[in-house]
């Protein structure tokens, strides 16, 4: 569960990026975040990745008290935080299996384990067809997927997806979202969306918070800009 | 502990991984390394040949004291023995037989001489004087050489003794080109890893964000610096194995007209190995480690 209270976050520059925020997802969820820009969804998600912390209030995941984790322990904390990114942030020169296998090796995983989950991701993400090709090699949404596959691959509690779609056409990124409601659905995981892609929030209708200035704004079960 | 150990197997591919994508990097640093320790390990013989002759020369601090053929009576034997011992300085002297003397001759001049045995040994009887110090010898053998029956005095080791002056002089020159050389393979792996870091950023968020403690981070990192410099130190050094018993079979063991012996090849490998192999160590884990220290903060 991610349960933020009364969180204020402002940068040395001034600039207040969140403010009294309260904000509680339960596990399971599969939430969108949505805002114009500078309205504090990427502090929001360096707040919950523990590379921000909070001035005022309180974060906890799963548990953890983000704000008062020491140093050492942010490591352990991660790995039970898959992150997505619209530039993918793939390592160039490894290939798609490498990519994933990576974020196994980080953690001390055996080559035999590691090889075994890489299989499990590949079937699930579907590219096992392109487990020896390079990021390069890919497609936009090939990528991503491989993306998604490196976040999971710890089996993380929380998946935080910062703009997923951003840089793919409309049936790309059907693709994505479908995949993301099927990790979402076979594993429990909870699932926090930023998004700008007013179509996919409004056909996938879920929970979707809207943040404006730092302020939570709107916060709906209802889903889907309509219906604001 | 098993752990550890899959991390560090690892951390080695990711350096590795490392040295392959900045690889004219690495081997300019590389190369430095290997010109600075190839001329390490030559100071290094040079330096252990020059303290084997220094060696030798003090060990052979006599006059050898050749009497006139007449000579052979006891009494004028033991009173040449006593004035030579009243000289100041003198700390011994040995009798040596004109047999003795005869020996030594065809042991040093070959067997040709070996016809003078016997009744027509032409040779006198000799004295072996030995001095306490180098710098005693040329005083004594002057006077040595004014008393009556002294036939002739010869020391080795004038030449000896200023070659050996002069190569440790060049020795000091020679440090100070190393050492030099030594601080530009520190700073060329200290940039290599500067340059790696900066052109991983990428990577290192993504190691960061997926959950790798900062040891895993660092750690290729300072595997790296050490490969370069362990790899540096390894070519200069298959190079000395290989060159240097042939040049010690080619010289028979022996050096300037047989003056000096050098020393033999399997010491010089093991010393080589040593100081080189340590060198780099040293240089490889300093550079990278400093460069990571400042370049890689550990941020949350």
């Amino acid at each position: 569960m991610i349960e933020l209270t009364n969180v204020t976050k402002a940068y040395p520059n001034g600039v207040h990026a969140l403010n009294h925020v309260d904000l509680k997802i339960e596990d399971g969820e599969f939430v969108y975040v949505i805002g114009a820009t500078g309205s504090g969804k990427s502090t929001l998600i360096k707040l919950l990745n523990g590379e921000e912390v909070a001035d005022e209030g309180t974060v906890i995941v799963n548990g953890v008290n983000v704000g008062t984790l020491k140093h050492r322990k942010v490591p352990a904390y991660r790995r039970n935080i898959g992150c997505i990114f619209q530039d993918y942030r793939l390592l160039p020169k490894l290939t798609v299996q490498e990519n994933i296998a990576f974020a196994l090796e980080v953690i001390g995983m055996s080559k035999k384990a590691i090889k075994n989950r890489v299989r499990e991701i590949l079937d699930l993400v579907d590219l096992r067809d392109k487990a020896r090709s390079y990021p390069d090699e890919l497609s936009g949404g090939q990528q991503q997927r491989v993306t998604i596959g490196r976040a999971i691959a710890n089996r993380p509690k929380i998946l935080i997806a910062d703009e997923p779609t951003g840089n793919l056409d409309p049936e790309k990124s059907l693709e994505i979202i479908r995949l993301l409601e099927k990790i979402n659905h076979n594993f429990g995981t909870t699932i926090v969306m930023v998004t700008h892609d007013k179509e996919l929030v409004d056909r996938f209708k879920k929970r979707t918070i809207i943040l404006d200035g730092g302020y939570v704004i709107h916060d709906s079960n209802i889903g889907g800009y309509k219906s604001l | 502990m098993k752990r550890q150990l899959i991390l560090l197997g690892y951390e080695i591919k990711y350096a590795w991984l490392g040295i392959r994508r900045h690889f004219l990097l690495s081997l300019s640093a590389l190369s430095a390394v290997a010109i600075a320790l190839l001329l390490v390990g030559i100071f290094l013989i040079a330096g252990l040949h020059i303290e084997h002759f220094s060696n030798n020369v003090e060990d052979e601090l006599l006059i050898h004291v050749v009497l006139d053929p007449s000579v052979v009576d006891q009494s004028e034997l033991d009173s040449i023995r006593t004035k030579i011992q009243e000289i100041p300085n003198v700390v011994q002297v040995d009798f040596s037989s004109k047999e003795e003397e005869l020996q030594l001759m065809i042991k040093e001049k070959g067997e040709a001489f070996a016809m003078y045995e016997g009744e027509q040994n032409p040779l006198g009887n000799a004295f072996f004087v030995s001095v306490a110090h180098g710098d005693d010898l040329s005083a004594v053998n002057s006077q040595i050489d004014m008393i009556q029956g002294v036939s002739s005095t010869a020391y080795g080791g004038i030449s000896v003794r200023e070659l050996v002056e002069m190569l440790k002089k060049v020795r000091t020159f020679a440090a100070i080109g190393i050492a030099l050389l030594l601080v530009l393979s520190f700073y060329l792996i200290y940039n290599t890893i500067r340059t790696t870091i900066y052109s991983r950023s990428d990577d290192i968020i993504i190691m960061r964000q997926v959950g790798a403690e900062n040891s895993f981070v660092k750690r290729p990192f300072e595997i790296e610096g050490l490969m370069i410099s362990l790899c540096g130190a390894l070519l200069p050094f298959m190079l000395i194995w290989w060159i240097y018993p042939k040049f010690y079979e080619t010289m028979n063991g022996r050096l300037f007209a047989s003056v000096f012996e050098l020393i033999k090849p399997n010491t010089i490998a093991l010393w080589c190995f040593g100081l080189m192999i340590g060198t780099a160590a040293i240089i490889g884990i300093l550079a990278s480690f400093l460069a990571v220290t400042k370049y890689l903060k550990v941020k949350r």
